[in-house]
């Protein structure tokens, strides 16, 4: 939940606190849960709840609206190292709006099946992929201008 | 889709280059197959900048806090525990005064659901006082159960 926390938001801090309240949240609606369903999947989807209101508390950046590409001049480096990489790809993440990033992090980060996506966004299977194919298109041309050769 | 997915059609999905049809179809194939989800994973083009990133560190402190904020929270009533004790209490008198066979069932009942409605009021934070009050309710009932017995034994 804060591996997921944190890549959502933007700070140690945030995370920390979206965290506590998604496990708050968790132990007071367990008798809400259906055992039905995947037990990690509900409170995925609790903890992704937990983060998009955490964003519109904060009001930086609507759920879907694009956050401010920062351009940084990339380094025309001929090796690229394992930390420079992540960085760059930290960065790019960040600069991507919540509704692509949460796909790409449940995906790419949870190893989450897309059936397991669409269960957490309680959306159709059409629907994330669409969302994961948009939110790679972005993340490369991000990660791109920052500097990252994709491979 | 039973078979593997071929290896443009694996690319095309990567891209993003299929319609939503076909990519939920592969998708839902994916999930079932390792092969073509590992083939499909070395074939997305940032794949080496996605496991060059660490996991972030989870703070050693953060399940203590959130049991602190947990335990802090308002507990629920036990009105379960209440009337399951005023019920025991009730049969049990019952019982003890008509000393007919039919209560002991009556009375049996009252004990386990006051039993279930102590067992639940443990678990949702009752103080020591309640919890040995309503112990002793409990022991109380099953005394007027065996009583009961007792005297149906002896009047029979």
């Amino acid at each position: 939940m804060f591996r997921f926390a944190r890549r959502m938001l933007d700070n140690d801090e945030d995370a920390r606190d979206a965290t506590q309240d998604s496990l708050v949240k968790v132990l007071r609606n367990l008798h809400r849960y259906d055992p039905k369903r995947s037990f990690a999947t509900w409170v995925f989807g609790i903890t992704r709840n937990t983060c998009i209101d955490e964003f519109r508390r904060r009001k930086r950046r609507a759920y879907d609206e694009p956050g401010e590409i920062v351009d940084t001049s990339p380094t025309p480096l001929q090796h690229v190292s394992r930390t420079q990489r992540a960085d760059r790809l930290r960065e790019a993440l960040e600069q991507l709006p919540p509704m692509y990033r949460e796909v790409l992090v449940l995906y790419h980060f949870e190893h989450k099946k897309y059936s397991e996506i669409a269960e957490i966004l309680d959306v159709p299977m059409g629907t994330v992929m669409n969302r994961i194919f948009r939110a790679r298109r972005k993340l490369r041309v991000i990660y791109e201008a920052r500097g990252g050769a994709p491979a | 889709m039973s078979e593997h997915v071929p290896h443009d059609l694996l690319i095309a999905f990567v891209e993003g280059d299929v319609g939503e049809h076909v990519a939920v179809h592969i998708a839902e194939h994916i999930d079932t197959c390792p092969a073509c989800a590992t083939r499909a994973a070395s074939l997305e083009p940032l794949g080496p900048a996605f496991a060059s990133m660490d996991d972030p560190p989870v703070p050693a402190d953060l399940v203590d806090a959130v049991l602190a904020e947990f335990h802090t929270e308002e507990r629920p009533p036990v009105t379960e525990l209440m009337v399951g004790g005023a019920l025991l209490g009730a049969a049990g008198i019952l019982a003890m005064v008509t000393q007919h066979p039919v209560t002991l069932l009556a009375d049996l009942g009252s004990v386990l659901g006051a039993t279930e409605a102590v067992v639940r009021g443990v678990a949702a934070g009752l103080s020591p006082f309640t919890f040995a009050a309503a112990t002793l309710t409990v022991v109380a009932g099953a005394g007027s159960v065996a009583t009961m017995r007792y005297a149906t034994a002896e009047g029979a």
